[in-house]
């Protein structure tokens, strides 16, 4: 054979090498992201289980006092299945309205106010809470990596080929979204 | 006039050499509590020998420290003059009677053996005969003074030491900057500010061998009680830094900050813990403090607690032996420590919302009767 059939043989065979490596990393980015998703996503569920365990130990410290406003409140959250990142959110959301309502009923009996347990709970909410917001932030920052890799040219091909598709946010409440404060 | 300050005076006390040897053997892990607040054992570990503080004469500390900067300045004229005139000698006896190289360079060792001899004989003679006043005040009292006076009252359980900072294990262990194979720390001041403990020292790192010499980091090392009780270890660095350590092991975080991604690189243990730190507040307030720190920066959260790296190659405080000015050289020492304080207002770090720590109860008082038993086997 003509030598230059080999160097073309050579030449298409470089390539196929550079797009099956190129295939391999690509789809080995989208794993990993993935999996950093998915410890996101098992952060978010922590934390809300915190929350909600936190919540719980409020109620029953604060039914001591009002028994009828706590369980209303309590009548208004329960421990549910978090298949969605809609579902995660809008039981995060319900606990929010429940902490409300909790320091609201709280306001009014400053013993229980100024009780050493029930700081002790507000202060392990707001940690919980911190938690939560990073297991948030990390979660969000994982997705808008990874769905762009979805919609950009050339790995949108291999996303397509794995069948990948895009991934809901776990959205902030707008009251906790204006939280975030500059100052110095 | 003399006066009572809350600063220390472990140097007169402590064999510095004997100290550096067993903090480089330390096993750093030994120094942080693993329960409750890690800081106060690192601070127990830095004041580990407290005695009562030096009263100041302050009218007698101005006249020794004015003989001080004198014999000094006497010194170096002195050694100026010697240098001068063995390297005319050495022209002399190379140029005019063309020595052979090697014979040349026997002189010079001769030369320097006998200069080597002659000082160790006069000083041993001149200890001898003169033994230095024991009550004579050194530049370290004088630094001792300056800094009790500018910071005191807004600074509790103030302890300064000349001699030492931040453990070369300590350093080590961080492995956040390369380690080079020349170690110098100084200059270290602990307390608490604002409800929060710190210390701080000088710091030097560089690498010397016969033919080369190169700093890895020179300027100051903060260390913070953080608020956040934490596991785990989360590095940022200036990307404008060269000489961070690598660690593998760590993983590479991306912020969803750009801006602060184009400044910093962020490698964490967990990639939760690096969310959990480095919330957008603090985000914001590091890359305020790498704009006004006139310097590269190096941050390092490690189980517990914040250190800072400064590269800003400055010596924090040195006063000026040529001028010695006391009120100049307070207002000096208030600027340098504007630094610490400024740390602490940007990063928020005494927010009190996170109040586990200061429910403990607090660190022993300096300069208590009882100092503390030794904590291992090595000295400590």
């Amino acid at each position: 054979m003509d030598i230059g059939i080999y160097i073309i043989i050579g030449i298409v065979a470089l390539v196929l090498i550079i797009i099956i490596g190129w295939w391999i990393s690509t789809s080995n980015n989208f794993r990993r992201t993935e999996v950093k998703i998915n410890e996101a996503e098992s952060g978010i569920d922590v934390a809300l289980t915190k929350r909600y365990d936190t919540l719980t130990k409020m109620l029953d410290i604060t039914r001591a006092y009002a028994k009828h406003e706590t369980d209303v409140i309590q009548g208004t959250i329960e421990k549910r299945q978090m298949n969605s990142m809609q579902d995660r959110s809008q039981f995060n959301n319900s606990i929010n309205e429940a902490m409300g309502r909790i320091n609201a009923v709280a306001e009014q009996y400053p013993v229980l106010l100024s009780s050493q347990v029930y700081k002790q709970l507000q202060m392990a909410a707001y940690d919980v809470e911190e938690h939560l917001q990073a297991a948030r932030r990390a979660y969000n920052a994982n997705v808008s990596q990874y769905n762009q890799m979805i919609v950009t040219f050339p790995k949108s091909i291999v996303a397509g080929a794995m069948s990948l598709q895009k991934k809901e946010f776990f959205e902030a409440e707008s009251a906790k979204r204006n939280d975030v404060k500059m100052s110095f | 006039m003399a006066k009572n300050y809350q600063t220390n005076d472990v140097y007169n006390e402590i064999n510095v050499n004997e100290r550096y040897k067993a903090e480089r053997k330390a096993d750093p892990k030994i120094f942080f509590y693993k329960e409750g607040n890690p800081f106060l054992g690192f601070m127990h570990f830095l004041r580990r020998n407290p005695v009562p503080p030096k009263q100041i004469d302050e009218q007698k500390l101005m006249i020794d420290l004015t003989d001080y900067a004198r014999k000094d300045k006497r010194s170096k004229i002195i050694s100026g003059i010697v240098f001068f005139v063995c390297t005319i000698i050495m022209i002399i006896l190379k140029g005019y009677y063309e020595i052979n190289i090697l014979i040349f360079l026997e002189i010079v060792g001769a030369i320097i053996l006998i200069s080597t001899i002659i000082a160790i004989i006069m000083f041993i003679i001149k200890s001898l005969v003169n033994k230095e006043d024991p009550n004579k005040y050194t530049l370290a009292d004088y630094k001792n003074y300056v800094i009790g006076k500018a910071i005191e009252g807004e600074v509790q359980e103030l302890v300064y030491e000349p001699h030492f900072g931040i453990p070369q294990s300590v350093y080590k262990d961080l492995n956040a900057i390369i380690n080079g194979n020349m170690y110098h720390t100084e200059d270290l001041i602990t307390g608490k500010y604002h409800d929060v403990y710190f210390a701080q020292s000088d710091l030097v790192v560089e690498y010397k061998d016969d033919d080369s010499s190169m700093t890895y980091f020179k300027g100051r090392w903060i260390g913070f009680n953080y608020p956040k009780q934490f596991q785990g270890t989360v590095i940022i660095k200036d990307k404008k830094f060269f000489y961070g350590a690598k660690r593998k092991k760590l993983s590479d975080i991306q912020l969803e900050n750009p801006l602060f991604n184009e400044m910093f690189t962020v490698k964490s243990s967990d990639m939760h813990l690096a969310y959990y730190l480095l919330t957008p507040q603090i985000i914001e307030r590091l890359m305020y403090l790498k704009q006004n720190a006139k310097g590269t920066i190096v941050a390092c959260f490690k189980d517990g607690i914040l250190h800072i790296f400064i590269n800003n190659g400055q010596d924090s405080f040195e006063p000026n032996l040529r001028k010695i000015n006391l009120m100049s050289d307070i207002q000096k020492f208030k600027y340098d420590f504007s630094l610490v304080s400024g740390i602490v207002a940007i990063l928020n770090i005494n927010d009190n919302i996170y109040v586990q720590h200061n429910e403990e109860p607090s660190y022993q008082q300096p300069y208590q009767n009882n100092p503390m038993p030794p904590i291992n086997n090595n000295g400590f």
